[in-house]
């Protein structure tokens, strides 16, 4: 199991309040543009997303792809970065 | 993200000492160190977060700022390198208000539109600080990028027609373009612009070519009529091999559906590609119009046929090589060529001269590839039109209608509750359909129909799935060494064991030392664990190997056992609806037997409770049969998940050490009377 960014350790760290979508692992910078575009522009849009979504990693990650075009990669690290941070704080 | 880390402590060092250098506006030591010792101004500085060319930007003395930039630079500064916050040296120079610095890193490829972790543009740096100068200097450097960006999307592919296939079930023909008369074509239209060429023209094309196959009579003329709309004026001459002579046949085929491949070559197209084109215009395109009648050139290919024993058959009627002619006649004699061909083969083949009156005009299928061809990124992507020809006749605006990209699935007709119900009914878990979850169910839906469903069998059995556990445990899973650092988990289980031991406290089913903690383990994971040299695997192997957690008294444990010694006894009625049965006579009839490991022996039974429900909660309750998560008392009730998570990996820990030590013996069917 490869380790975690340290983007991924700082977001799980604490609650993610008002955090900007780009606050999360796997989404930078054009992934953050196209996201707000889809109308996800916190974080925690994109945490009810993957909550409606049950949580389920082969469907958020294939939403991930849909929505901003997201390489495995980027989904996989965003579904794990809520995961994780779900089992902490949820 | 040019994000620079020394590498070697030679680096660091260097980088150290210019920053320090820089930060005492010691303009020799820096030169010296750049110029002489090599330091790499753009390494970010461990301790500090920021490269040496950042502090330089920034630094309060302006003239010397200035100086050391411009070293720098010169030595190999990136002014687009990135600080540990995102923050590049333009970034800096615009928000302080360094414009001699900041023209100098925009003239040296500074990035004027890269964002910092808090996506913030330099521009916005310097529009928050309220300076015009700045501004206006970024902004200068931004058109440009625009137009370069822009020029970038123009020629990032070409886009051309490949080539046009008609399959009518037997045979099919492909018609190519053929090079010269691309060029010819490309060179007649220098200026031609891919961005303004009505697409569907070679649907229109090809529709038209239908029209007048269907209805002979009208051939030329719908033709001609049509065609000034397209864009294929200088369609003046069409190359045809009419060539039957690769006909190939299979003969063992037959009784059954004869596949017989056919290349026609046929050029109907121009390269949209202007620039290529450009130059040598007026000799390609008299050639194009002197094209003698008859070419001698044999560039025909065969299409890879499914049969092995393959034996060419020379059809009747070989017409000659290439047949070249001009205008539209081209279009009737090549479709006649194939049904001509197509006859006379059916008639050359006994055995299939009943299917030959099968065979009628209307069954032909034409499709249209398109080539995309990117250089930059060496991909080529071809697209597949089909072109419905039932319709063709009807009119060209809804042929071209109907040759919409692929198959678009006929189920975006479902609506939210009816795509959710469609889930459910193939045995899915599907969530709540909204408008932003539609589309990856419409095709979780779409998988699962092509699987046949089987999809939800496979998720309902957890033992081929990954296991995933709980955090906790996945930690210990990925950092091999943490059994080298164990005081903080014996401390969890000190205090949790130590409340057990006040006399005055009463706790559930007594205080009687006779209860234990067990795991059932399935021996085809565990299988020679004890000759696992590497101990991290042998953790991973032991925690895969799991399949129930109990506590229990006595003989507790064996009571599974005879329950599934009750089924095992009775074979036809096996359907056992307890998971935990289900995997004993699973194992059973694998041919061997379940492993029972009794751990935390003579201990009371709320701390047996607590220690299950520990182990539980660290692998994680959908990992296991087991029904419930367990009971915590005491203390532990209190403490957070993840502190329970590491007292269940701990004492999963102690019981594979436990494991370990012990026989591991087997228990069958045959052992339990």
């Amino acid at each position: 199991m490869s380790s975690t960014s340290q983007k991924h350790r700082n977001f799980i760290a604490e609650p993610m309040g008002d955090k900007p979508v780009t606050d999360l692992a796997g989404v930078g910078g054009v992934l953050g543009e196209r996201l707000v575009t889809a109308g996800f522009d916190k974080a925690y849009v994109v945490l009810g997303q993957f909550l409606v979504l049950k949580k389920n990693q082969e469907l958020f990650k294939e939403w991930m792809k849909d929505t901003c075009m997201a390489n495995s990669k980027q989904a996989s690290d965003c579904w794990q970065c809520l995961n994780d941070w779900c089992e902490e704080f949820l | 993200m040019s994000i620079y880390r020394a590498k070697t402590k030679q680096e660091v060092y260097l980088t150290s000492l210019l920053y320090d250098s820089i930060d005492d506006n010691n303009f020799r030591a820096v030169r010296s160190l750049l110029c002489e010792k090599g330091a790499n101004p753009n390494f970010i500085v461990p301790t500090k977060g920021i490269s040496p060319f950042h502090l330089a930007v920034g630094i309060d003395d302006c003239d010397f700022a200035l100086k050391v930039t411009c070293l720098i630079l010169e030595f190999g500064g990136d002014p687009n390198v990135r600080s540990e916050d995102g923050l590049t040296p333009v970034h800096i120079a615009s928000a302080w208000n360094r414009l001699d610095i900041l023209k100098l890193l925009m003239r040296c490829g500074g990035d004027a539109e890269l964002r910092d972790a808090n996506w913030m543009t330099p521009v916005q740096y310097a529009l928050k600080e309220n300076l015009p100068d700045c501004v206006d200097l970024l902004r200068d450097h931004l058109p440009d990028k625009y137009e370069a960006m822009h020029e970038d999307l123009r020629d990032c592919y070409q886009f051309s027609f490949d080539k046009l296939l008609v399959n009518n079930g037997n045979l099919i023909g492909e018609y190519e373009i053929d090079e010269e008369t691309a060029r010819s074509i490309n060179a007649d239209r220098p200026l031609l612009d891919l961005v303004n060429q009505p697409e569907p023209d070679h649907t229109k094309l090809v529709l038209n070519w239908f029209e007048t196959h269907v209805d002979e009579a009208k051939v030329d003329e719908t033709f001609t009529v049509n065609r000034p709309n397209s864009t294929d004026e200088d369609f003046v001459s069409y190359e045809s091999s009419a060539d039957e002579s690769d006909v190939v046949l299979n003969p063992k085929t037959l009784n059954s559906t004869i596949k017989k491949t056919y290349k026609k070559k046929r050029k109907i197209e121009r390269q949209p590609n202007p620039r290529s084109s450009t130059p040598q215009t007026s000799p390609k395109s008299c050639m194009v119009e002197r094209n003698p009648q008859c070419s001698s050139e044999s560039g025909i290919q065969t299409l890879p046929c499914s049969g092995n024993s393959l034996s060419s058959v020379k059809p009747p009627e070989t017409s000659s090589d290439y047949m070249t002619c001009s205008g539209n006649s081209i279009l009737n004699q090549n479709i006649l060529a194939i049904y001509d061909a197509s006859k006379s083969l059916f008639a050359s083949d006994e055995s299939c001269n009943k299917s030959c009156e099968s065979y009628e005009a209307s069954f032909v299928t034409v499709s249209e590839v398109y080539k995309y061809e990117d250089e930059q990124e060496g991909i080529v992507l071809y697209e597949k039109r089909s072109i419905d020809i039932g319709r063709c006749s009807e009119s060209v605006l809804t042929g071209s209608i109907s040759s919409k990209m692929s198959q678009l699935p006929d189920r975006l007709c479902y609506d939210f509750s009816a795509l959710r119900q469609a889930l459910l009914e193939l045995g899915y878990p599907a969530g709540p359909v909204t408008s932003t979850t539609r589309s990856v169910y419409l095709k979780k839906l779409r998988e699962l129909q092509s699987r046949g469903g089987q999809a939800a069998v496979v998720a309902a059995t957890p033992e081929d799935v990954e296991r995933v556990y709980s955090r906790e445990l996945r930690k210990t899973l990925r950092n091999g060494d943490w059994t080298s650092n164990l005081d903080h988990y014996k401390q969890l289980e000190t205090t949790m064991m130590e409340q057990f031991r006040d006399p005055s406290k009463k706790w559930v089913e007594g205080r009687a030392k006779a209860s234990f903690a067990y795991l059932l383990l399935d021996p085809r994971k565990t299988n020679n664990l004890r000759e696992e040299a590497d101990l991290k695997k042998a953790w991973e192997r032991f925690l895969a190997a799991i399949f129930y957690v109990g506590k229990g008294k006595r003989n507790r444990p064996f009571q599974h056992l005879y329950e599934a010694r009750r089924k095992w006894d009775k074979p036809n009625n096996t359907t056992s609806t307890e998971a935990k049965e289900v995997r004993i006579l699973d194992i059973w009839r694998a041919g061997r037997g379940v492993i029972c490991l009794h751990v935390f022996q003579n201990i009371m039974p709320v701390e047996a409770y607590t220690r299950e429900a520990a182990m539980i909660s660290a692998l994680g309750l959908r990992n296991l049969s087991n029904k419930d998560a367990g009971k915590y008392y005491g203390v532990a009730c209190q403490w957070s998940d993840r502190d329970k998570e590491k007292l269940g990996a701990y004492l999963l820990h102690k019981a594979m050490n436990i494991f370990l030590n012990e026989c591991g013996s087997e228990i069958y069917p045959e052992n339990l009377n």
